[in-house]
């Protein structure tokens, strides 16, 4: 092998990862999600980005931990994301009617739910990122508490 | 001479890498796309999507795993790798189904019935689902953040915006709804194959309406 094709080799290499359709993601994100100090191990994280680009999901396994996919692909766009995180207790109730059952009660407060409220902002930055999500269940200040009048 | 040659080299090396970037070939405009499904923030386990052309050509549906997410395909789709199944380009109605675990078999063995659809009705067709997407070529992704089906309908989704006081009334309008969404469930659970011949009753339906 000559130089010649060794430059060309080598370039196409680089060029590789960057291409296809495979991974599209320049990120990926992990980490464990806690209630008041408890390992939350129901639920989904969602990262909403700031400005454009998709949304990413994952669901909390038994031992609390996640992993962001964006559809069937692991990973996302690095940049700036509001996270939510919303769990319920499994719906227990059969109902015989053969009608939905309700759904289960909320775990996770409910300001978490929302992307103005959660006060959950991460800087995703390429490569591999490690956000663990404390939640607590004390509300924050600007938490107007539940919306009076509805329901 | 190194200094010659790099620069030409980089030019053609992208000129091949670009040629390569594309999932679709650019003759056929197909897109693949994927996504995840959400009811109420949560993702959710099961169900089925699927993606009817507003204009003409094949449905395409995926099946949701148990991380939520879906990918598209057009009958058996791409054996080797479904998920790069490809769909063509343009606008889509999108219905979801999700039903609820079975938790009844009928007594004579056979299949288990499928469980209550947790997905609000609206979204079990497409005469009435509001969900619309338009498939590009190359990967699209796409998230469905669904309403729940309420046993009782809340204010936000009473479709008719009948009062609340007609609770533990037997008439609700989705009750007979649900009823019949058990026959409706019943093939596109069982066969993934149902899409064929629901792209030809849409066919069916439209020479209809030319004549």
């Amino acid at each position: 092998m000559n130089r010649k094709h060794a430059h060309a080799l080598l370039v196409g290499l680089l060029a590789t990862p960057l291409v296809g359709c495979g991974g599209p993601f320049d990120a990926r994100v992990k980490g464990q999600v806690s209630l008041d100090g408890q390992p939350l191990t129901v639920g989904t994280v969602t990262f909403a980005p700031a400005s454009s680009g998709p949304s990413a999901f994952a669901k909390i396994d038994d031992s609390g931990n996640y992993e962001l996919s964006v559809g069937r692909q692991r990973g996302l766009p690095s940049g700036q994301y509001t996270v939510t995180v919303v769990a319920r207790e499994k719906t227990t109730v059969q109902r015989t009617d053969g009608g939905p059952p309700p759904p289960g009660k909320l775990i996770t407060p409910p300001w978490y739910k929302s992307t103005n409220d959660s006060g959950l902002s991460f800087t995703v930055e390429p490569g591999s990122n490690s956000i663990d999500l404390d939640l607590n269940t004390t509300p924050p200040a600007n938490w107007r508490g539940g919306r009076p009048g509805r329901r | 001479m190194n200094r010659y040659l790099l620069l030409p080299l980089a030019v053609v090396a992208a000129a091949v890498a670009a040629q390569t970037t594309g999932c679709g070939t650019p003759s056929v405009e197909l897109g693949t796309v994927n996504g995840t499904v959400l009811i109420d923030g949560e993702l959710v386990d099961s169900g089925t999507v699927t993606f009817s052309p507003v204009v003409e050509g094949p449905t395409a549906s995926g099946r949701v795993r148990s991380d939520g997410s879906y990918a598209l395909q057009v009958g058996q789709g791409d054996i080797n790798n479904p998920d790069a199944s490809r769909v063509p380009a343009g606008e889509y109605i999108v219905t979801v189904v999700v039903n609820a675990p079975s938790t009844e078999t009928l007594g004579e063995g056979g299949p288990p019935l499928p469980g209550p659809r947790i997905t609000a009705e609206k979204y079990a067709s497409a005469d009435t689902s509001d969900l619309k997407r338009t498939v590009e070529p190359g990967a699209n992704v796409f998230a469905f953040e669904l309403q729940r089906a309420e046993p009782a309908a809340t204010e936000d989704q009473a479709p008719d915006g009948e009062s609340p006081d007609g609770e533990g009334a037997d008439e609700q309008p989705g009750e007979p709804e649900a009823a019949a969404g058990e026959t409706e469930a019943g093939p596109e659970a069982s066969s993934p194959e149902a899409d064929p011949t629901e792209a030809d009753a849409t066919e069916a339906k439209e020479a209809e309406g030319n004549s």
